[in-house]
């Protein structure tokens, strides 16, 4: 295979990576956007989403209909959080919501090796997407991953249009500017918060159901996926939508062609990634908070 | 009455002057003394040195307000670096080990600490995990060096001074050994606590645009405490890898900085002793119960987290001290009543 094809094939593997990191994210930078919560339990949430849509598939047969369960339980399941434990604490020091959701994550995490076992769990792609890969250019692409970056790639752009040209969107935009002011003009922001967590929660369910038959089942799926979200957040800003969508891409990206040409060192490079960024743009890559 | 106005009570200001003093370090090491008679040495050793490890992780967080998620880093380097040290320089003097894991841990803690403090508040807490997560990557990355996953094999316990002074393959002379430095680290807290520093410390954890408004340059502070703790818990590390003689990536994984959060916060987080309290509480309830379930141990511990986050947040040592401190104060009402009825039946 040339050299041209190797460098396609990863930019095209590595931006199906990155859209599910940017899924992930997205939930993340909203939810801090807003509520000024870094939610640590994000990761339990992708983790309970791939299991939970295992037991779906189980049951109903049928990967689509299983996916859309476990975005729902889980999207419904971070709503009550949010409502019993997460609402405690608004006003407080970030600190204090960020322990809260660090140990919800271990309960979470504890319950899914309680039900589900420590081992890993196989989950396929579905039937219909694992014919002959698709040839892009000299590159050919399995079709799972092209379905990936279609199926997030829509989505994405769903929540983009949403936040910016609906009413609701408007809200949560303003709600992130200035939380302060937009309540003062009247905005209902607890049950943005409601609606923010809600989704955050079941995108990240989705994701990890998602990324399942890319990387695997285990109960520290979404611990892992996680840590990547926190680096893409570092460098494209919290509560920062355009820079997140952005430096999820990017990070993807940077992993795949890695592993393409130096598999061992595509794990470390997105940390070295995000200390350059550090040390050169500590504000982010794509400044402060907002669109 | 007038006792009220005053201010304290006599029991109230007696238990505050003991709760301040220097001889607590007696307590210290009365419990320290007793910790291996009371459990089998084993976890004793195993609780002092993570004990160890809470407390330099709480004297940044505790004390500057600084969550750092990624004391892995310190604690996994510095076990590499000292069975490194062992395996290749062929069993050097374990003291001279210990000042080379400082030194070292010393300048990693400054570059990552630099790097760290750029973006304030949650970031820290977001990048300190994530540097965490690179040494965790890098160990599979180098195996050459490390073992990779394998881990890392053939490390023992030398002498403290060399030539055979002090032996520290004994389980007693180690464990007096990581005792006594649990010990000079309490007290170097305590005086640090009490110091210029330490002051300048809280009131960044209070306030830091005050603080910085007031002329104190609030980024050295932080870096220099940063520095300290990564060093210490640097320090616990190469105990860790000196005593179970093994190495292996685990110690890097962000589950390792989590428990020096849980048993810091469980503990007492405002406090010199509470992480300690909180690691022998944690480490003893794992250990008898749940070695064989961590599903189980995962939830309960999770919940008993979230408790303490939402209801109990001065952690064990803190809900001790104010239960003391609400009997003291009820001696002293009690005393004043009695005199004041004592004082009426004169007339």
């Amino acid at each position: 295979m040339s050299l041209a094809a190797n460098i396609l094939e990863g930019i095209i593997y590595g931006a199906s990576l990155g859209m599910l990191y940017v899924l992930v994210a997205l939930g993340l930078t909203l939810i801090f956007g807003l509520m000024e919560v870094v939610n640590f339990a994000h990761g339990a949430f992708v983790t309970l989403g791939a299991y939970l849509g295992i037991s779906f598939l189980d049951l109903t047969g049928n990967f689509w209909l299983s996916m859309v369960l476990a975005g729902v339980v889980v999207g419904v399941l971070g709503l009550a959080i949010e409502r019993t434990l997460i609402r405690r604490l608004y006003g407080e020091e970030p600190i204090y919501q960020l322990l809260l959701t660090f140990g919800l994550a271990l309960l979470l995490e504890g319950a899914v090796i309680l039900t589900y076992g420590q081992d890993n769990q196989l989950l396929s792609a579905p039937a219909l997407l694992q014919g002959s890969p698709v040839p892009v250019g000299p590159a050919t692409v399995p079709q799972y991953r092209v379905f990936l970056i279609l199926f997030t790639g829509v989505l994405v752009a769903g929540i983009w249009l949403a936040i910016q040209r609906t009413k609701l969107g408007l809200i949560v935009k303003a709600g992130i500017e200035d939380r302060e002011r937009a309540q003062m003009i009247g905005v209902r922001l607890s049950r943005v918060n409601m609606l923010i967590m809600a989704v955050g929660a079941g995108l990240a369910a989705v994701s990890g159901f998602l990324s399942g038959p890319l990387l695997g089942v285990s109960p520290q799926l979404g611990t892992g996926l996680l840590i990547v979200s926190f680096v893409i957040v570092v460098i494209g800003g919290l509560g920062n939508i355009r820079g997140t969508i952005i430096s999820g891409l990017m990070i993807g990206i940077l992993f795949s062609l890695t592993s393409f040409f130096y598999p061992s060192l595509a794990n470390p490079v997105i940390y070295v990634a995000m200390a350059v960024v550090l040390l050169v743009r500590p504000e982010g890559l794509f400044g402060g908070v907002g669109s | 009455m007038s006792s009220e106005v005053a201010g304290y009570g006599q029991y109230r200001e007696l238990l505050e002057r003991l709760l301040d003093s220097p001889l607590r370090l007696v307590g210290y090491a009365v419990f320290l003394f007793a910790l291996p008679r009371v459990l089998p040495i084993g976890i004793g050793t195993q609780i002092a040195i993570l004990g160890l490890f809470a407390l330099a992780f709480n004297l940044l967080f505790g004390y500057s307000g600084l969550l750092s998620f990624g004391h892995a880093l310190f604690l996994g380097t510095g076990a590499y670096g000292a069975a490194l040290l062992v395996v290749h320089l062929d069993g050097p003097p374990v003291a001279a080990i210990l000042l080379a894991v400082l030194v070292f841990e010393g300048a990693i803690a400054l570059v990552t600490g630099l790097l760290s403090l750029r973006l304030g508040g949650v970031y820290f807490s977001m990048i300190t995990l994530a540097f965490a997560q690179f040494f965790y990557e890098l160990s599979f990355t180098v195996d050459g060096l490390t073992g990779g996953s394998d881990g890392l094999l053939g490390v023992y316990r030398p002498s403290l001074f060399g030539a055979g002074l002090v032996d520290l393959a004994d389980a007693d002379n180690f464990y007096t050994l990581v005792a006594l430095l649990v010990l000079l680290v309490l007290g170097f807290s305590f005086l640090l606590t009490r110091s210029t520093f330490g002051r300048a410390l809280v009131a960044v954890r209070e306030n830091e645009e005050r603080t910085t408004a007031l002329g104190v340059n609030t980024y050295r502070v932080k870096l220099i405490i940063f520095v300290i703790s990564g060093m210490l818990a640097g320090m616990a590390g190469a105990l860790q890898g000196l005593y179970i003689r093994f190495v292996s990536p685990d110690i890097l994984f962000w589950a390792t900085s989590g428990d020096a959060v849980l048993n810091t916060l469980v503990g007492g987080m405002h406090t010199l002793f509470g992480p300690i309290v909180g690691t022998l509480f944690l480490h003893w309830m794992e250990d008898t119960f749940f070695a064989t379930s961590p599903g189980a141990w995962n939830v309960l511990l999770g919940a008993v987290f979230v408790f303490f986050v939402l209801f109990a947040r001065s952690g064990i040592v803190g809900q001790l001290r104010s239960l003391l401190r609400r009997v003291a104060d009820w001696a002293d009402r009690r005393e004043a009543e009695t005199t004041s009825i004592a004082a009426e039946s004169d007339d």
